[in-house]
């Protein structure tokens, strides 16, 4: 599978990685790039840790 | 006193040096960006076959995929995503650590722990199945490459 295919499979993904990805081979990856990864894996982490603890809460 | 005859030597191998590990910590960013669309990839797919309702439960097109199920793929994800993060992280720093390889590590494993989740469960044409299976080929892909190169 090509990272074409992988990442038509990501609606939210999708239009980061794509402008990240096209600059990367050319110009290389920046910090600034890097860091608005950081910002959606925030964002990610935060809506599973939220369904990861929805048990959790129950059982207390 | 050195020449600049004798110096030439030493500034070429200092700026080949110099060149590869430039070359090494870009294609350490390049794996970075990758894991992140392969993990959105998962993250957004699965989100999608739950369904989630105002209450906070999974109404699937799969009866199967339980909000229960929800849950443990969600409590994977997170160590998974934040592995992803850390590598993320990981990369801005030269020389790459091992800390950052073993995040890497820890992002295929969690692939696989997720894969476990939906074994029987979802049919092989699923979205979740099939970014699952890219993502894993990919990690393999660059397991190697993050290793050797980085």
């Amino acid at each position: 599978m090509t990272p074409m295919e992988w990442i038509a499979l990501a609606e939210q993904g999708f239009e980061l990685f794509m402008k990240i990805r096209n600059s990367a081979k050319s110009a290389g990856v920046t910090d600034e790039q890097l860091d608005a990864i950081t910002l959606d894996y925030d964002q990610r982490i935060a809506r599973r840790q939220a369904d990861a603890d929805v048990r959790g809460s129950d059982d207390h | 006193m050195p020449t600049r005859r004798s110096l030439a030597p030493i500034l070429a191998a200092l700026f080949l040096f110099a060149a590869c590990a430039t070359t090494q910590v870009q294609k350490a960013r390049i794996v970075s960006v990758d894991v992140h669309a392969v993990l959105a990839a998962v993250d957004d797919a699965e989100m999608t076959l739950c369904n989630k309702q105002p209450d906070n439960t999974c109404k699937s097109s799969v009866p199967a995929w339980t909000t229960e199920k929800h849950v443990e793929f969600s409590k994977h994800l997170v160590t998974a995503l934040k592995a992803g993060r850390a590598l993320n992280e990981g990369v801005k720093a030269v020389p790459i650590t091992g800390q950052t390889k073993a995040d890497l590590t820890a992002v295929s494993a969690e692939l696989e722990a997720v894969t476990g989740l939906v074994k029987d469960i979802l049919p092989p044409n699923s979205t979740v199945v099939i970014a699952l299976t890219a993502a894993k080929d990919a990690v393999l892909r660059l397991l190697p490459l993050f290793l050797e190169g980085a």
